[in-house]
């Protein structure tokens, strides 16, 4: 992989220590159901920080297992003034969302630190959020709890495998894939006619890949399969490819189009090296479609790369409910600050633009 | 006298030079100002520079002689005379000048933002080498280039006065701005392409202007700025420099991209989509013998449908002009109709999300979009055939289309002489694509376009069929590939259902438009109006036509599409270019045989040409799946050595004792994997639900093979039934709607639209997807039909568990009254 000209310019990601949560800051979180969407509010109440306000991020379809009433406590616990604004993403219709930007801009009104805590956000919503907020002038703080244990067991998923049929992949986590969801801002006519391109990333719920697939038949594929930063996670690596072994044989008969990829789940900006890679040997031939199914972080990676590209096409193949646990605990809380979020992401669109700027400083000599 | 001691405007009305008067001050620099001249007698134009003689810089006469050097090259403005005058009481030089009607580049830019494109860049350049071509060749310099020396005109004694082209002026005797030192021309004019490079918007160009754009840039920085002659012969060698600025667009077909023209493997390339833009092999995979040919090309608007792999896509993308043109053919399949494909996954990227109820102006804008898509698809198809076959469309045709949609386009701009206009046109018209979403989507700043007239397609197509050689007296058929709900929702086929179902009278253009199946193409239009089958557009479901086509029909197709492939694979040995041979005869003389052998419950093996055709619903590329899958099995090397594979295929060399018959395996595994396939259909369409309704209908008649005799032949064989006969139409409700919508959709079930007249009503038969008839050991005898009353169907739509056997059903549908919902709905009442 290249190194990208610009990795400096990005922001390392770091332990949190509460002392860097800014005065005043809004938080924005989402009420999901797995114990690290609310680590982070714990500590902060714990250490009694409290916030300008805290925005919530409600699910629909409504589950009754997403924390809603313990956000609610912990949120009120940690305003000022008490202060929790509910916002609803719609995860088969993200489009809602992406036009209620504004109304959040309002909610968030003029602070001028915003902590986006994605450990317990939908991926599709995290991309949704961070673009919309792309012209925010402020700081953005992304927070990122990592889990304890990550499910299924590596005992589930032998049992599973066992169970079933050697044709029958056994999917995990999330289920019932709803259908295929972009938005309009992250949706691009460019390139009509040209041959499709698709980047996703493999999950335990191999469903993911068949409905993007069964939707939009690309010409290309390219799997970048998520590998755990955790020692004795790294079983799941083999078990994702397992899992979704079948996507060759079903939908893309000709290997030679298949490229798979390997790239930590905790590097946002090693993905978009991969994806700048990719993309570059690409751009003039085909369209480009990301599914941002992989890790929290690869979808933070996803978003920058979509800021860089705005003809990279978006779409998220939705699932209308989750199983019962997908992680459990939370055992460290990152952090990325991402200082004016409008001017990076303004530096980061130019980068479409680098050989231009680059002759500029050619003419200026 | 003001500022830089320049007189007053317009001051020198009405003064003259020779015999032209001054009649109107038309520029203004930092040393002198500049008057349009006029030669009453003759009728004749000039324009006069006037220059305060204290302004003058020493050497100014330099600029006189190096124009005069240039005499007669057409893009340097020309110069005529000069003289010393007293006007005003102040001594001013006036030198005459060609005139030239127009703005410089810097005026023209800041009142056209948007009409510049890669196309316009490309020629300005080009047109500015030819400058530097001469200048070189005088030994001359220009020495103050930048965009106000570069005039833009139009030249209304030329054949194409619209067309815009440059001059280039105001030649230098030192630098600007009172710096002395002359400035370098080449740098001038990369900074000049900096400047209007600036005004692109890379992420809103198509592949071709995207390349041409970054390899642009490397031209600048890497061959226009570079100063050492050591490094190459083009250094500062404007003739060079301008071949490798040619050569920049016809090194796009040269990346690095896989463009087979053979297969590796027979079996690549299974879905039209990988095959990308091998326009090559895209026609030599292809056989128009596919049965329902004929119907397809009728001269009628036509929603083509069929299973998934039957192939539509290769159908429509064979059919487009651009895909013979670039597969080396100039004459359509037929010869006698021009194909333009469109694939409608442009519409879901730029409408993913329509409310459900749009406003008059918003369906404009989606037609408007429309009109915009399809016209860039048909300049692509010209830009194709222009660059590649110069004989079916020529300049003054490109010139001519120019024009006609210069007429729709009040903001289009022409591009200067030179340019590629049908690349202009096309970044015009991705340009327009992106105005009109912009303005859908309330983005900041967004104008409303002017909306094309929904004529414009009918009118678009009789100008080229009126004009244009290659169009002439032949039918334009739009393939409009994949307009499926959900991708294309209800709101976008509503919208454009409006219009392009509706036939204009005179014009000689129809829609082909291909979609998933029946129930994914949205029959309303805005008005909610139902679009009537046989009226407003017929139907060519692939599907039927497997159904009801003789077999040999069928065969001829088969055998043709997979031999195609045998024969245009480099590792095929020509001993293995016939699949009948290859895979040899049935193990059973007759379907009753087979029927008889499922029901001693001995062992039965599928295998055979006949059996493999017979497992085809139209769904070739199951079957290609499936053959693989045998080729696979022997040893697709083996395949190279005349010798290496006994015909037909059967076991193994190592399988002594003939327990597993590869075409057999290979059969039955392309099955039960479509029916695992069936099960990770989304929630949403219910998949679980139909693999159980599948898996039902399977067991049930296999049940009727095992216990019931066929009443339809005097040897009583047993009964062979893939097909579900209804004895009348069903009552549905919503659930059972969706999930009957969806067994069709999926083409786990194919409807046979002719159906069955029973007890007065015509009712849809349905038959199962023919692959899985090993899988639940049937025979594909069509016979016989598994007959089913409403409560029945009811049953075995909603709880296909309960459904065992035939007798189970019966006896669980006299209960089934409960199941169904109050708001039902006769599904074929619609």
């Amino acid at each position: 992989m290249n190194e990208l000209p610009f990795s400096e310019a990005f922001p390392k990601m770091e332990p949190l220590g509460l002392s860097k949560i800014p005065e005043d800051s809004v938080y924005i979180g989402a009420a999901g159901f797995e114990d690290r969407c609310l680590a982070f509010l714990e500590e902060c109440s714990k250490k009694s920080i409290r916030f300008q306000k805290v925005v919530g991020i409600k699910y629909e379809p409504f589950d009754e297992k997403n924390k809603v009433n313990e956000f609610e406590e912990l949120a009120i616990k940690v305003t000022k003034k008490s202060k929790l604004e509910w916002v609803t993403y719609d995860r088969p219709n993200p489009e809602e969302f992406s036009n209620s930007i504004k109304h959040l801009e309002k909610l968030i009104g003029s602070a001028e630190n915003i902590l986006i805590d994605i450990s317990g956000m939908s991926k599709f919503l995290i991309v949704v959020l961070l673009y919309g907020l792309r012209d925010y002038s402020g700081n953005i703080h992304i927070i990122y709890c990592v889990a304890e244990t990550y499910y299924p067991s590596r005992e589930e998923y032998e049992s599973e495998k066992e169970r079933l049929p050697e044709d029958t992949p056994p999917s995990f986590l999330t289920t019932n894939v709803y259908k295929l969801v972009t938005t309009t801002e992250l949706s691009s006519t460019s390139m009509q006619g040209y041959p499709l391109l698709i980047i996703a990333f493999p999950t335990f719920n191999y469903k993911e890949m068949y409905t993007l697939l069964n939707e939009i038949t690309p010409q290309r594929l390219f799997k970048i399969e998520g590998n755990p930063i955790e020692d004795y996670n790294q079983w799941r690596l083999g078990a994702v490819r397992w899992i979704n072994r079948k996507i060759d044989s079903d939908f893309a008969p000709n290997i030679q189009d298949i490229y798979e990829e390997e790239l930590s789940t905790f590097d946002y900006l090693k993905t978009i090296g991969i994806l700048n890679d990719i993309y570059d040997k690409h751009k003039y031939t085909h369209k480009c479609i990301i599914a941002p199914t992989g890790s929290k972080l690869q979808t933070l990676g996803v978003l920058f790369f979509k800021q860089m590209y705005p003809e990279i096409q978006l779409v998220y193949p939705a699932t209308s409910k989750f199983s019962k646990e997908y992680t459990e605990g939370c055992t460290e809380i990152w952090y990325i600050r991402f200082k004016n979020f409008s001017r990076f992401m303004l530096e980061l669109g130019n980068f479409r633009r680098a050989g231009l700027i680059q002759l500029e400083g050619m003419l200026q000599d | 006298m003001g500022k830089s001691n320049l007189p007053p405007v317009d001051c020198f009305v009405g003064e003259r030079f020779g015999d032209y008067e001054f009649i109107e001050e038309i520029g203004r620099g930092k040393i002198g100002v500049v008057y349009e001249a006029y030669n009453k007698s003759i009728d004749h134009r000039r324009a006069c520079k006037i220059i305060p003689q204290q302004n003058l810089k020493p050497a100014w006469e330099l600029e006189i002689t190096k124009v005069v050097k240039l005499e007669g090259i057409p893009q340097i403005a020309q110069y005529i005379d000069h003289a010393a005058k007293l006007l005003d009481n102040t001594p001013y030089v006036c030198i005459l000048w060609e005139y030239i009607p127009g703005d410089n580049l810097r005026d023209f830019i800041r009142e056209n933002p948007t009409a510049i494109t890669l196309g316009i860049i490309s020629a300005i350049t080009d047109q500015i080498f030819k400058a530097f071509i001469a200048m070189k060749d005088r030994g001359i310099s220009h020495n103050d280039l930048h965009e106000g020396n570069i005039l833009i005109y139009y030249d209304t004694g030329m054949i194409d006065p619209d067309i815009p082209r440059i001059k280039i002026t105001d030649f230098g005797i030192g630098g600007s701005h009172n710096e002395l030192k002359p400035k370098d021309d080449y740098r001038e004019l990369a900074r000049i392409c900096y400047n209007l490079l600036n005004l692109i918007d890379p992420s809103n160009l198509d592949g071709k202007d995207r390349f041409f754009y970054d390899r642009f840039i490397v031209f600048i920085q890497k061959r226009l700025l570079e100063e050492n002659p050591t490094v190459g012969h083009f250094v500062q060698n404007p003739q060079e420099l301008i071949n490798i600025l040619r050569r920049i667009p016809g090194e796009y077909d040269t990346i690095e991209v896989e463009r087979p023209k053979k297969l590796t493997h027979p079996f690549d390339y299974l879905r039209c989509e990988q095959i990308g833009n091998s326009f090559e092999l895209l026609q030599l995979l292809y056989s128009q013998n596919f049965p329902g040919y004929n119907d397809l090309l009728r001269r009628n608007n036509t929603i083509l449908t069929g299973p998934r792999g039957c192939g539509k896509t290769t159908i429509f993308r064979n059919l487009s002009l651009k895909t013979q043109l670039m597969a080396g053919k100039r004459e359509g399949a037929s010869g006698d109709f021009i194909g333009i494909y469109y694939h409608c996954t442009d519409l879901y990227f730029a409408f993913p999300y329509l409310k459900s109820e749009l406003r008059d102006v918003q369906r404009q804008a989606i037609i408007h979009y429309f009109n915009l898509s399809i016209l860039y698809e048909i300049l692509d198809l010209l830009s194709e055939a222009s660059e590649r076959f110069e004989n079916s469309i020529n300049e003054r045709d490109i010139i001519d289309i120019q024009i006609f949609l210069k007429g729709y386009f009040s903001i289009y701009n022409l591009p200067p002489e030179g340019s590629n206009i049908i690349r202009h046109l096309m970044s015009f018209v991705v340009g327009e694509k992106k105005a009109v979403r912009d303005w859908f989507n309330r983005k900041k700043g967004a104008k409303k376009p002017d909306f094309l007239p929904l004529d414009f397609i009918k009118e678009t197509s009789l100008f080229l069929q009126k004009n244009i050689n290659l169009f002439r007296d032949k039918p334009i058929y739009y393939l409009l590939d994949d307009y499926s709900l959900p991708t294309v929702s209800e709101q976008l086929q509503r919208t454009l259902n409006d219009f392009i179902l509706f036939p204009t009278e005179g014009a000689e253009h129809f829609y082909k438009i291909s979609t998933e199946s029946i129930i994914t193409f949205y029959p309303y239009n805005s008005k909610d109006k139902l679009m009537v089958e046989n009226r407003e557009y017929v139907v060519v479901d692939i599907g039927s036509y497997f159904l009801h086509s003789d077999s040999s029909v069928i065969e001829i197709f088969l055998s043709e599409v997979i031999n195609n492939r045998l024969k245009n694979s480099e590792e095929i040995d020509a001993n293995y270019h016939d699949i009948q041979l290859i895979l040899g005869e049935n193990p059973y003389k007759s379907y009753n045989e087979l029927a008889r052998k499922l029901r001693a419950g001995g062992r039965v093996q599928y295998y055979g040409w006949e059996t493999v055709v017979d497992l085809c619903s139209g769904d070739v590329a199951n079957i290609l799946e499936l053959v693989k899958r045998m080729f696979e099995a022997v040893g697709p090397e083996n395949f190279s050595d005349p010798d290496g594979v006994e015909m037909p295929i059967a076991y193994h060399k190592s399988d002594n004792s003939k327990t597993t018959h590869i075409q057999d395996k290979a059969i039955r595994e392309v099955g039960n994997e479509f029916l695992q396939q069936i099960g990770a259909i989304p929630a949403e369409d219910c998949g679980p639900q139909l693999k159980k309704i599948a898996e039902a209908f399977g067991r049930i008649a296999h049940w009727y093979l095992l216990n019931k005799n066929s009443k339809n032949l005097k040897s009583k064989p047993p009964q062979q039934a893939f097909r579900i006969e209804m004895q009348e139409p069903p009552d549905l409700d919503e659930t059972s709607k969706k999930i009957y919508d969806n067994l069709i959709k999926y083409g786990i079930f194919l409807r046979d639209i002719r159906g069955k007249s029973q007890r007065g009503n015509v009712v849809d038969r349905l038959y199962l997807r023919r692959l899985l008839i090993p899988t639940f050991k049937l025979t594909p005898s069509k016979r016989d039909s598994v007959r089913v009353d409403k409560e029945e169907i009811l049953l075995l739509l909603k709880e296909p568990e309960m459904c065992k056997d035939m007798p189970t059903i019966k006896k669980m549908a006299k209960k089934a009254e409960s199941l169904l919902d109050k708001n039902q709905e006769r599904l074929f009442d619609e």
